[in-house]
């Protein structure tokens, strides 16, 4: 059985958010979910590094 | 072809060699700091890994060195985000490496000089600081817009990543490739795994953060954006479950001295390789300004060399399992 930790599953968001953001940009223009999903992985990044 | 042009193709491998000389020079002067603070079997093993990426880093500048022969203009944007720099940027960013280009291959030549007797910790230690300061400095100026503004920035935060992202992964490999059936020696190598994930993951980050930079134009919605974005979600996706779960269980058996079972290997292969697959792809596809190729034929090519990449991987794990079972 996989066990992921918090920030894994917080990552893998972010990861699905941009997959998300693929189609929403392609039909609707729409980058809101691209923006929100680059942005979360900055800061999950930094966290992961004062954290340690 | 595709709207491929052979001089991309040149300044990709330009880019490819950069990316793995500066990773190279970088893990290969971790160890070879390590194997001087440590005493015993550590600093052999130690030892041994700075050698394999001198080898590595060796052949890396090569390729870089070679390309730039041929060309220098880089067009280098990454995750389909394209900021293309002018022909004066270029050239002033041309004049400004050439020197150092010169300075590395009289460099590498005076290093193979004296590495062709011995190899010692110091020396390499040497050799990666000077290689990594050089290779950081040429990879960061891929464009120099005359000063220190958003556009220069763009340039050099997509430039030198690549030490950090398509290198350290190429670099994991190939240490990770040359130990895999040794646990002897991989469980001196499985505890750097979760600091070289943070940094493959702070690489992609300066990534994102660049795109803070980027202009309007720069955004262009084509089926290379697109492809590029799909990548990239797949490949944090992966990374996510290759430097979790999976590293975890590969460090937990290499440290009671096992073998990594088949069924977990091919897991591990399967997904190197779309790790490997994927870095190289994104910064492949960035480098053809005119690429033509539609969304689904560039996907079905990736998917493409994955599968053919694992086919090859299980048939050769294959053959060498029977080689054994026959000695």
């Amino acid at each position: 059985m996989l066990k992921f930790r918090f920030a894994e599953i917080a990552q893998m968001c972010t990861g699905l958010g941009i997959l998300i953001s693929v189609p929403l940009i392609f039909f609707y223009g729409n980058f809101n979910v691209w923006f929100f999903a680059k942005i979360a992985y900055v800061l999950g990044i930094t966290i992961m590094l004062i954290k340690k | 072809m595709f709207g491929m042009e052979i001089m991309e193709l040149v300044a990709f491998f330009r880019q490819l060699g950069l990316a793995l000389a500066g990773a190279s020079s970088l893990w290969g002067l971790v160890y070879a700091i390590k194997s001087l603070k440590n005493i015993g079997e550590k600093r052999e093993v130690y030892e041994r890994f700075a050698k394999i990426l001198f080898f590595a880093s060796m052949v890396a500048s090569l390729v870089a060195i070679s390309a730039w022969f041929i060309i220098a203009d880089v067009a280098g944007a990454h995750e389909g985000i394209t900021l293309i720099p002018t022909s004066t940027e270029l050239t002033r960013a041309r004049a400004l490496t050439n020197p150092l280009f010169v300075i590395w291959v009289l460099g590498l030549f005076i290093a193979n000089l004296i590495f062709s007797k011995k190899k010692t910790s110091r020396g390499l230690i040497v050799f990666f600081s000077a290689q990594l300061a050089l290779v950081l400095t040429i990879i960061s100026i891929p464009a120099w817009t005359g000063m220190f503004g958003a556009r220069q920035l763009f340039f050099t935060a997509h430039g030198f990543h690549s030490i950090m992202t398509l290198g350290t992964v190429l670099t994991l490999d190939i240490l990770f490739y040359g130990v895999r059936h040794k646990p002897s020696i991989a469980r001196f190598l499985a505890p750097i795994f979760p600091t070289l994930s943070k940094v493959i993951w702070v690489g992609l980050g300066i990534d994102f953060l660049s795109v803070g930079l980027i202009f309007p134009e720069a955004l262009v919605l084509s089926d290379k954006f697109f492809f590029s974005q799909t990548v990239v979600g797949i490949l944090i996706l992966n990374g996510v479950f290759l430097s979790g779960p999976l590293t975890r269980k590969m460090i937990a058996l290499f440290e009671i001295g096992k073998n990594l079972p088949p069924k977990l290997s091919t897991i591990a292969t399967i997904s190197g390789t779309i790790s490997i697959i994927s870095w190289t792809t994104i910064t492949f596809v960035d480098f053809f300004k005119n690429l033509t190729l539609p969304y689904f034929a560039l996907f079905g090519i990736y998917l493409t060399i994955i599968a053919t990449s694992v086919c090859l991987y299980v048939l050769f794990e294959h053959k060498r399992v029977q080689k054994i079972r026959h000695v």
